[in-house]
C-alpha cells in the first residue's frame, strides 16, 4: 500500500513538472513571438517619434495589479481588434467582479463626466452593468436619471454618444438579475426621462422583462440585420 | 487513501497558483502599432502627423495613435457574411474598407476651425476637429467613414425631423436608399453589430446602440421605427378590430367605459380616473382588466383620486411630452426632470373634446377643441395654445393620422379617409366602430393572429 503511495506521488510529481515546464515555453514563445510582431519605434529621419513610451516594469505590475489599472488597459483594449472576443468577456466579468464600492463610485463619476474619454466611459457602463450589485445599479439608474453632469450642465441631447451610453445603461438595468427591481428601476425611470429614444427604450426593456417582447438586444439586431439586407 | 487525495488537492492548487503567476496580464506594447504599419498609413492617408501631435506608435492618449488605431480597425475587422444572400445591400464592399477609404481620402489633418463639427471634407481632405478628439474609438471610425463618402459628393440637407430640425444646420440625408454618409456610417455600425467576428465586446454594443440611435435621427424618412397599426374599438364595445400590414386581427379589451387612447406602449381604455390596458400582439383568453403600467399612463394611478377630462402622452421632435387636463380645464404638463406635475394653467374656454390630428393635416400634435367647435393647437414647448383656422366637425367623432392620410371615425361609426378634399369610406372595413386611434407596434414583437 505504502510503494502504490510514493508511486503515486512521483507520477503526480512528474506530470507537475511537466505541465509548469510546458506553460512556460508556450509563454515564452507566445511573448517572444508577439515581440516579434511589434518592433519598437525607431527614429526615423521624417516621422521621429515625440513622445517616446517608457514603461517601469515594477510600478506597471503594481499599477495593474488594482482594478483601475486593470479598467484602464481594459479600454485601451477596445480600439483593438479582437482575436477572442468571448475571452475578453469572461475578462470583463471577472473585473467587474473586482469592484469595490469605491471602484463604483469612481466608475459613476466617470460615466456623468462627459469630458472624460468615451471608451472608458462606455466600458465602465459595461462594468456596472456587470457588477450586478445594489450600488451598481444605483450608478446607472442616476446616470440615466439624472438631468445634469457632475459638472452641473445638462447633458447634450444632440450628442449621441450621451444617448448611447444612456441606452447601454438602460440595458445594464435591464438584465440586473432580480428582475422585480429591474422592472421597478425602469419604472421609476420612465416617470424620470424625457428624451424620446430612452424612454422608447425603457418601455422596450420593461416589455421584455414581462415577456411582451424580446430582449432589447434581439429586437435591436432583427432590425439591423433586415437594414442589410 | 485520504491523505494521497489531500497531497494530490494541495498539489493541484499549488499548481493553479503557478499558473497565474506565470502568465503577464497584458504587456501594454502589445497595443503597438508597427513602424511599418505606422508609415503606410502616413503614406496611404497622407495624414499631417505633427497636427495629431508627432508621431506616436504606443501611447493612445497621443491622437496620432488614437488615429492608427481607427485605421487598423478599418483595416483588420472581420465580418461574417453570408456570400449566398444576393439581397445584401453594400454601399461600401465589406471586404475592402481600407481600400475605399484610401481611395476616398486626399489628406487627413487636425484641426479647430469649425468648433460645432467633428470632422469636414474639402474635397477629400479631412479635417479632424477637437470635437472628434473627444468621441469614442467607434464614434472616430464612424466619422472617418462618413467624412470619405462626402469625397463621392454625397451632401446633405436640412432636417425635417429630430433634434436639427429647424437649425440652420444641413445634417440629415433624405433616406437611406440614398445611400450618403449617414447612411454609410449606419451600415458600418449595423455590420459590426450583427457581422463583426473580431471585435471589443463594448464595441459590438456600442455600434448596435449607435446605429439604433442614430436610424431616426439624421434621416428624414426615418429607417428603424415602430410601425403604426390601426386600432379600431367595435360600436358593440365587446372587441377590437387591429388593422396591420394590410392584416385585420380581433382583440379583446376590457369590459370597461372609457375611451380608446393611444399610448407610446400601445393603447388603453381611459375614462378619466382608469387606464386600462389593450394587449396588442395576442389574446390572453382572459377577461381580466389590467392597468396600463408600461406607459405614461401610470401617472395617472399616483393620483387615483382625480378623474380628468384627458390625459395625452405626445412626443415632439425628440422629447417626450405628457399633459393633462382637469375637469375644472386647467391643463399641466408633467416636468420630468423634477418627477412631477408642472403648474396648472387655466384653458381660457371649456374643452369639449381633444385629439392628436386635424382634417387636413398630416402632422400629429395635440389639438383642443371647444364647445363652440373652435380648434387650438397646443405647443409644448412654450405651454402657449393657438388658434387654428379650421373648426371642428360636429360630425368627425375622432381623426387620426395613418400612413401620412387622415383616417375618420364619424358619429354614425364609419371610417372614412381623406382623398384631396373628399372624405371616402376607408376600403379596409365596413364595420361600424365607437374608437379610433393609431398604435405603435415594435418591430421585435410578432402580433398574432387567432
Amino acid at each position: 500500500m505504502k510503494s502504490i503511495h510514493y508511486v503515486f506521488i512521483l507520477v503526480l510529481a512528474a506530470a507537475i513538472f511537466f505541465v509548469e515546464y510546458d506553460l512556460s515555453r508556450r509563454t515564452e514563445k507566445l511573448a517572444i513571438a508577439n515581440k516579434k510582431n511589434q518592433t519598437k519605434p525607431v527614429a526615423d529621419t521624417n516621422l521621429t517619434p515625440v513622445q517616446p513610451v517608457v514603461i517601469d516594469q515594477g510600478e506597471n505590475a503594481a499599477i495593474l495589479k488594482n482594478f483601475i489599472g486593470k479598467f484602464k488597459q481594459e479600454a485601451v483594449q477596445m480600439a483593438q481588434l479582437q482575436n477572442d472576443p468571448e475571452a475578453v468577456q469572461v475578462r470583463l466579468m471577472a473585473l467587474a467582479k473586482e469592484m469595490s464600492s469605491s471602484d463604483v463610485q469612481s466608475l459613476y463619476e466617470l460615466i456623468s463626466d462627459d469630458k472624460k474619454d468615451g471608451d472608458q466611459r462606455a466600458l465602465a457602463i459595461e462594468l456596472l452593468s456587470l457588477k450586478n450589485d445594489t450600488a451598481s445599479m444605483l450608478a446607472l439608474q442616476n446616470f440615466v436619471g439624472n438631468n445634469k453632469n457632475v459638472n452641473g450642465n445638462k447633458w447634450d441631447r444632440k450628442k449621441e454618444l450621451e444617448t448611447v451610453l444612456r441606452a447601454q445603461a438602460v440595458e445594464g438595468i435591464a438584465s440586473f438579475p432580480q428582475k422585480d427591481i429591474a422592472i421597478s428601476t425602469l419604472g421609476f425611470l420612465q416617470s424620470k426621462v424625457d428624451e424620446k429614444f430612452l424612454s422608447d427604450r425603457i418601455s422596450r426593456a420593461a416589455a421584455g422583462l414581462n415577456n411582451l417582447a424580446p430582449s432589447l438586444q434581439q429586437q435591436d439586431e432583427e432590425a439591423l440585420k433586415n437594414l442589410l439586407e | 487513501m485520504n491523505k494521497l487525495f489531500l497531497s494530490a488537492l494541495i498539489l493541484l492548487t499549488q499548481l493553479n497558483f503557478a499558473q497565474a503567476e506565470d502568465i503577464p496580464y497584458r504587456d501594454p506594447e502589445f497595443t503597438c502599432t508597427t513602424q511599418g504599419d505606422a508609415n503606410r498609413y502616413v503614406a496611404d492617408f497622407r495624414i499631417d502627423v505633427k497636427s495629431f501631435g508627432g508621431l506616436e506608435l504606443c501611447n493612445s492618449s497621443v491622437e496620432t495613435k488614437k488615429l492608427f488605431n481607427d485605421i487598423a480597425i478599418l483595416e483588420q475587422g472581420a465580418f461574417d457574411t453570408n456570400p449566398q444572400n444576393k439581397f445584401i445591400r453594400g454601399f461600401v464592399d465589406v471586404k475592402n474598407y481600407y481600400g475605399w477609404l484610401k481611395q476616398e481620402t486626399r489628406g487627413i489633418e487636425r484641426g479647430n476651425d469649425i468648433p460645432y463639427a467633428t470632422a469636414y471634407n474639402s474635397g477629400g481632405y479631412f479635417t479632424m476637429q477637437d470635437g472628434w478628439a473627444k468621441l469614442s474609438t467607434l464614434g472616430r471610425v464612424g466619422t472617418f467613414v462618413h467624412e470619405a463618402r462626402h469625397t463621392a459628393g454625397f451632401r446633405h440637407i436640412g432636417c425635417n425631423q429630430g433634434p436639427y430640425q429647424g437649425s440652420s444646420v444641413s445634417g440629415c440625408d433624405t433616406n437611406y436608399t440614398y445611400g450618403g454618409s449617414h447612411a454609410v456610417e449606419m451600415e458600418y455600425y449595423a455590420r459590426v453589430s450583427v457581422q463583426g467576428t473580431n471585435f471589443h465586446p463594448v464595441y459590438k454594443k456600442m455600434a448596435r446602440l449607435m446605429a439604433i440611435a442614430r436610424s431616426n435621427i439624421f434621416f428624414n424618412t426615418p429607417i428603424i421605427q415602430s410601425r403604426e397599426a390601426v386600432l379600431a374599438l367595435t360600436a358593440d364595445r365587446k372587441e377590437a378590430h387591429l388593422f396591420d400590414n394590410g392584416t385585420w386581427y380581433k382583440r379583446e379589451v376590457p369590459s370597461a367605459e372609457g375611451r380608446l387612447k393611444r399610448t407610446s406602449f400601445g393603447a388603453v381604455l381611459f375614462d378619466g380616473l382608469n387606464a386600462l390596458a389593450v394587449e396588442l400582439y395576442q389574446n390572453s383568453g382572459f377577461g381580466d382588466v389590467v392597468s396600463d403600467v408600461y406607459s405614461y399612463y401610470k401617472l395617472v394611478a399616483e393620483k387615483n383620486n382625480e378623474k380628468l377630462k384627458d390625459f395625452e402622452e405626445f412626443d415632439a421632435g425628440i422629447k417626450r411630452y405628457v399633459v393633462k387636463i382637469t375637469n375644472a380645464n386647467k391643463l399641466a404638463a408633467y416636468d420630468f426632470p423634477n418627477g412631477t406635475w408642472g403648474r396648472e394653467q387655466a384653458i381660457p374656454f371649456n374643452v369639449a373634446r381633444t385629439s392628436t390630428a386635424m382634417l387636413g393635416k398630416t402632422q400629429t400634435g395635440y389639438y383642443l377643441v371647444s364647445s363652440t367647435g373652435e380648434v387650438f393647437s397646443y405647443n409644448p414647448q412654450n405651454q402657449r395654445l393657438t388658434s387654428q383656422s379650421a373648426n371642428w366637425d360636429p360630425e368627425n367623432k375622432e381623426v387620426i393620422v395613418y400612413k401620412g392620410q387622415n383616417l375618420v371615425l364619424k358619429n354614425n361609426g364609419q371610417i372614412q379617409i381623406l382623398s384631396g378634399n373628399t372624405l371616402l369610406p376607408w376600403s379596409e372595413t365596413n364595420n361600424l366602430y365607437s374608437g379610433l386611434i393609431t398604435t405603435p407596434l415594435y418591430d421585435g414583437f410578432e402580433v398574432v393572429k387567432e
